[in-house]
């Protein structure tokens, strides 16, 4: 057996076939040595090589002969064409220039599809860095040597000129938003004004004479404060996407660097003496506790930190226990004006919107589906 | 067709060949090269006319039929080119110098044969041609080793009784090998072709391919589906003769653990002698 090709099933045939094949030669006339090393060398075409064909097949002298011939004029068994074509040096004497090409074609189409490319991968980017920074730049750096054609700088401008648009309006959109919270924080301090917190503040800041000037202070704090917390809550749905990239690390180096400055711990103590003083006040005029809500009571520093950074959505506060709404049906309490928190239970995983004490023994918490949920406070 | 009708008729055919062959090296006669020539058409193409005859003319190796000519016409410097060109092949093939050097004899017109040389006709290379005259130098020493060898120590078996086993073994790969002869015996000539070049003569499938002229892997996708209709024909063949089938899986078996000589019983003693002692002619038709 010349190779090992033939399945063991099929070896049956090893044994028993040539002397079949001897058996049922015929040597017939026709025997040539000089046609049978043409027939090897492939010298007979067409119908004399069909001819000489018919007559090996019958003529076991001849076939030897051809057999032999094969074996020593052909040339050895040839590799399989993967290996054979690395085979020689003049395969590889175009490697160096092809690569050469293939590089200098990919840095092009690379650098064509980086100018051409859609800006709809960066959106999210792009939006990130305009809440930190109102206008972001879009495109820097010389021209390259090489210009492109007309029609390549025409469209790099226009997407250029869309890019400045889109971020325009994104950091347009994020001043609105935040001079809305601003006037709304507004709102929240003159009524924490009216419920009488001022002498709270005369007494807790008592190295700032004029009160106007603190109130300022404060107010200003107060829209920094809400301006991070819009910051987390964009950083958290970020992460929650999945799309959490630089602009987000940016933001969350932002926010350490201005807690840092401003110190909680004032807050939390203007947060704490205003509540005595409220609960107070309250006592000695023999009624219960005021209920107040996000959008009417005390500074809203007390309560926007929420533990795991969780974006504050809604508040509400009876006496000294607060209670707050957030994403992912989060709902907290705390007992100590904000200083700590614990979770409630709330069973439920839709974003609340509105928290609500409907009475002593119950809360309702409404998600941003409209529906209600109610759970003991 | 006579020498002068063919240069009338061929001669721009008969030109080209004889400027191409470069007869000067030697010098060679061109009128003996026609000859040549017209020897080669007569043997292989005597059908061929215009430009089918010119197409095979110039398909010769005319080199090589000019080289052997001038040899066989006693041409001194195209011995000597000879003798450094081939001596060498013909000694590696032979694995000795002597036989190579009997086949030269031979060839030169020393030896029994006369002058073998002017046999060669350009259709093959003369390395081709020059290897099978060594074949044949080969086999014919062979056949008579084997017939002193034979005569000297003539093998005497003890005389042994068959086993029951051995004798049913025996008659299920003759019923096998029979069924299997009948079926060979209805293939194709281009099948039995296949099966020989690889299970008789025990070639490569790449060797297959090149002498077939088609690449390797459907020298072997035609390999196996010629060994399964094969199978499956003796199969049926046996079954029709009453083979059970575990029988006829016991004949396969058996053929595939001790494969059995079947030459002796299957071709008759004298019909192996005659073949054996069939002779190519080193040219022209036997």
């Amino acid at each position: 057996m010349p190779e090992g090709k033939t399945d063991p099933p099929d070896r049956w045939l090893d044994g028993v076939l040539g002397p079949a094949l001897r058996s049922t030669d015929r040597n017939p006339p026709g025997c040539d040595a000089e046609r049978a090393a043409a027939y090897v060398e492939g010298q007979l075409a067409g119908r004399e090589r069909k001819s000489f064909e018919a007559h090996l097949a019958g003529c076991a002298a001849c076939r030897s002969l051809a057999a032999t011939l094969a074996r020593e004029l052909l040339p050895p068994a040839r590799e399989p064409a993967s290996a054979r074509r690395w085979e020689g040096w003049w395969s590889w004497r175009w490697a160096v220039p092809s690569m050469a090409a293939v590089a200098v074609i990919g840095s092009a189409v690379f650098y064509q599809w980086e100018r051409i490319a859609p800006p709809a991968v960066q959106e999210p980017v792009l939006e990130a860095k305009a809440a930190k920074a109102p206008v972001a730049p879009v495109e820097s750096g010389p021209e390259p040597a090489a210009l492109p054609a007309p029609e390549v700088q025409k469209r790099d401008k226009e997407a250029a000129q869309l890019r400045d648009e889109r971020s325009r309006r994104v950091a347009a959109v994020d001043l609105e938003l935040d001079d809305a919270r601003t006037r709304k924080l507004q709102t929240a301090a003159d009524t924490y004004k009216k419920a009488g917190v001022r002498e709270t503040e005369g007494v807790a800041q008592q190295a700032q004479p004029d009160s106007q000037n603190a109130v300022a202070s404060r107010l200003r704090q107060s829209a920094d404060g809400f301006s991070q917390n819009l910051q987390e809550q964009r950083q958290n749905e970020n992460k929650q996407a999945g799309q959490a990239g630089p602009a987000a690390a940016d933001s969350v180096r932002a926010i350490v660097s201005s807690r840092t400055a401003a110190p909680p711990a004032t807050k939390v103590v203007l947060g704490g003496i205003a509540k005595e003083k409220a609960e107070v006040a309250s006592e000695e005029a023999g009624k219960p506790a005021p209920r107040r809500d996000s959008a009417s009571a005390p500074s809203p520093e007390q309560v926007y930190r929420l533990p795991g950074n969780a974006p504050l959505n809604h508040w509400v506060l009876q006496g000294s226990r607060l209670w707050a709404v957030s994403n992912g049906g989060r709902v907290f309490r705390s007992n100590d004006g904000g200083r700590s928190w614990e979770r409630l239970e709330s069973l439920t995983t839709a974003d609340l919107v509105r928290i609500e004490l409907e009475s002593e023994t119950s809360l309702v918490v409404t998600d941003r589906q409209g529906n209600r949920h109610r759970l003991a406070p | 067709m006579l020498l002068d009708d063919f240069l009338r008729e061929e001669s721009e055919a008969v030109e080209e060949a004889a400027r191409q062959a470069g007869l000067e090296r030697y010098p060679l006669d061109r009128r003996l090269f026609a000859r040549a020539l017209l020897e080669s058409v007569e043997r292989y193409a005597p059908e061929a006319r215009g430009k089918e005859l010119r197409q095979f003319l110039l398909g010769l190796r005319l080199q090589d039929l000019a080289l052997a000519t001038a040899c066989a016409h006693g041409i001194e410097p195209a011995w000597e080119e000879f003798y450094r060109t081939f001596r060498r092949f013909l000694v590696d093939a032979a694995g000795e110098c002597d036989l190579a050097d009997q086949v030269i004899a031979e060839l030169y017109g020393t030896g029994s044969a006369g002058g073998q040389i002017g046999n060669f006709r350009g259709r093959s290379s003369l390395k081709g041609w020059l290897r099978a005259i060594l074949h044949q130098a080969q086999v014919d020493r062979h056949r008579r080793e084997s017939r002193l060898v034979e005569l000297e120590a003539m093998p005497v078996e003890p005389g042994r009784q068959e086993h029951p086993e051995d004798f049913e073994a025996r008659e299920n790969a003759s019923a096998l090998a029979g069924a299997l002869r009948l079926e060979v015996d209805q293939c194709g000539p281009e099948e039995r072709l296949l099966l020989a070049w690889y299970y008789v003569q025990g070639l490569r499938l790449a060797q297959i391919a090149r002498l077939r002229g088609v690449h390797e892997s459907t020298v072997s996708r035609e390999l196996d589906a010629l060994r399964k209709r094969l199978r499956k024909r003796v199969e049926n063949r046996l079954r029709s003769e009453g083979f059970s089938a575990a029988r006829i899986e016991e004949c396969f078996r058996r053929s595939i653990e001790a494969p059995l000589d079947f030459q002796e019983f299957l071709v008759p003693k004298q019909a192996a002698n005659q073949e054996s002692a069939a002779r190519i002619p080193r040219s022209g038709v036997l």
